[in-house]
């Protein structure tokens, strides 16, 4: 009950924000906080089994395309592009999911990571349609115009946190569903889940999807936010940036990716002082937090309330963390 | 024809670098299941320090600058291991984002260090070989004869010597390996010191035939985690065949259509493989 309590208090804090913050900047972070939890989270739905796609920029970037095209080139509302933005990356990837989970472990991992890069590379290769290596600028902003103006960020910020919320909920009730617990039954034993009859692949197909059609979402707002997309932004290092954000964050619930991309994204906004040293901070923290807590912020915090509570908690009772064969 | 045998004879040449980066790749995976995402910060280190050591100031000898690069290295690689696949316990998620950070954390160190701007490395080599219409640079020789050279050694010392026959014992069973008194953990120390080295000879090759910057470890690690995977994770020869056969693939499509298409066609091939045989060429069973 209390934990309901918390959350109606916090989207109710999340709605009053705009009152009290009034500087485009701040607004400008919590909007780029709220576009990371959105990729990070549907990351997460595949990290749940073991997974980790690092193509998610690369769908990311399908859904920022489409809704480019849409909307600039061929004059559709914003409205109307959005849902396709997500319908589309979750197309594509039926057929690269079908492919790609056919291995395993880490050759998942770098079959992914080779298809984003192969979005990068065709959006770059291409200058007509996809605008090349210098992207696609002035991309029209969502209906109505008056309303969302390059100056106003509020409108914008209620449009991310909807978006967010709706991403966070879905994959929330997802991953405590049945289906979320084939999902976690997948992590703990694929040979074991497959002989009590679940149908593996298409389980984690279905999951691999959904999680393109995120991507695809927060794709599409990105580009309809920013008036620009580029294949520089979409790079392999973006999605790597939201791995970060779940192994900082912890694997163990939706928590983990939640409050991981919440701090990180701060992080390269503290380290902006630093220049150049920015990015050697973000190669570090990954580092340090998973030699110094391998389970994550969440993890690091429910082993803290354990011990708090004088419950005499085996540690092994407490370690959700990642692990996964080979 | 001639333009045919040109790229023939160019892509070979960056594939058997390739090959050789990937060699380092795939023979850590085999022995520990272990993806370094370090390899490729090892390239670029390493052609740093060829670079620097072989430079006005330092005046050593290409032969001693890279003799020394091979070390550094080699300490490189077993710090790695130490700080962090150790701590990690080899276990191949962690190891992976673990190695990404590091990567990360090395890259921008390396750009505040060196700068962004590239260097060219004048060869130490000069000259064009003009065998039947074809152009080669004798750099580029020397380069694809050296990576020969070192396959050829890798395979004889897997196959002949203690050290080597260790390390394919554990490969193959690590606790067999153990009842023998193999020691795993020396088996990981020498492969971590071999594989940076291998690294360390790629690094300084492809530093000298396209300059280097800090970026330039990025490229030959994507391509050797292709390559690896098309040959089949931890398997030598096949690594030596999808190496060349990438080398060669990204040649003609580099001087056909331009380099940027070039990883597209890679990953064609990679998909191609996957529908085909997920495992590669030569690759254990990926079902487990």
């Amino acid at each position: 009950m209390t934990k309901a309590l918390g959350l109606v208090l916090l989207i109710a804090a999340l709605l009053l924000l705009p009152l009290v913050v009034q500087d485009a900047y701040y607004l400008h972070v919590l909007i780029l906080i709220g576009i990371n939890v959105m990729v990070a989270v549907s990351m997460w739905l595949l990290g749940v089994t073991g997974l980790i796609s690092f193509g998610q920029a690369g769908f990311m970037f399908i859904g920022a395309m489409t809704t480019a095209l849409l909307t600039k080139s061929m004059h559709w509302p914003f409205w109307i592009a959005l849902p396709l933005s997500a319908v589309i990356p979750a197309l594509i990837a039926a057929p690269v999911g079908r492919l790609s989970l056919r291995v395993k472990g880490v050759y998942f991992f770098l079959v992914t990571l080779a298809f984003g890069q192969v979005v990068n590379g065709i959006f770059a290769y291409f200058q007509e349609p996809f605008g090349g290596w210098y992207g696609i600028r002035d991309i029209p902003p969502p209906q109505p115009a008056t309303l969302f103006t390059t100056l106003n960020k509020v409108p914008f910020y209620y449009l991310c946190l909807l978006l967010t919320l709706i991403t966070c909920g879905v994959v929330y009730r997802v991953s405590r569903s049945w289906f979320g617990n084939v999902l976690w039954s997948i992590r703990e034993s694929e040979l074991l889940a497959s002989s009590v009859g679940i149908d593996v692949p298409t389980t984690k197909l279905i999951a691999f999807i959904v999680a393109a059609l995120f991507a695809g979402v927060a794709g599409s707002f990105y580009a309809a936010y920013f008036a620009y997309i580029s294949p520089l932004v979409f790079t392999f290092e973006y999605s790597v940036n939201m791995l970060i954000f779940i192994v900082v964050g912890g694997f163990a619930s939706i928590a983990g990716p939640i409050v991981g991309a919440v701090a990180l994204t701060l992080v390269p906004e503290m380290f902006r002082v630093t220049g150049k040293y920015q990015l050697l901070a973000f190669g570090l923290i990954p580092l340090l937090s998973m030699r110094l807590m391998p389970q994550g912020i969440i993890g690091s915090y429910a082993a803290f309330r354990a011990r708090r509570a004088h419950r005499a908690l085996p540690r092994s009772a407490l370690s959700l963390g990642i692990d996964s064969e080979a | 024809m001639t333009l045919a045998l040109q790229i023939v004879a160019s892509g070979l040449v960056t594939g058997l670098i390739y090959m050789l980066i990937a060699l380092g790749v795939t023979l850590l995976f085999g022995i520990m299941r272990v993806v370094n995402f370090v390899h490729g910060e090892l390239v670029m280190l390493s052609a740093f320090a060829v670079y620097f050591l072989g430079s006005q100031e330092a005046g050593l000898p290409f032969w001693l600058a890279l003799l020394a690069a091979i070390a550094a290295a080699a300490l490189v690689g077993v710090l790695c291991q130490y700080l962090l696949f150790r701590p990690m316990h080899y276990e191949i998620l962690n190891c992976f984002i673990i190695g990404i950070g590091a990567s990360f954390a090395i890259r921008s160190a390396s750009w505040a260090i060196f700068g962004p701007e590239p260097i060219a490395i004048p060869a130490t080599i000069p000259g064009v070989l003009h065998v039947g219409g074809v152009f080669i640079a004798k750099q580029r020789l020397f380069a694809a004869g050296l990576c020969v050279a070192l396959a050829i050694a890798l395979y004889l010392f897997l196959h002949f010597t203690r050290p080597g026959k260790a390390m394919r014992a554990v490969e193959q069973d690590r606790e067999a390996a153990l009842l023998m008194g193999i020691s795993s953990e020396q088996v990981y120390v020498t492969a971590f010191m071999i594989s940076a080295a291998l690294a360390a000879v790629g690094g300084a090759m492809l530093g000298s035939l396209f300059g280097i910057d800090p970026e330039m470890g990025a490229e030959p690690l994507l391509k050797s985690f292709i390559i690896v995977q098309i040959g089949g994770m931890g398997s030598i020869a096949g690594t030596v065949l999808a190496g060349l056969f990438i080398g060669l693939s990204d040649s003609a499509t580099g001087t056909l259509f331009g380099g940027e298409l070039a990883f597209i066609i890679d990953f064609a091939i990679l998909m191609l493989i996957l529908i085909v045989r997920p495992r590669g060429l030569f690759g254990y069973d990926v079902s487990h």
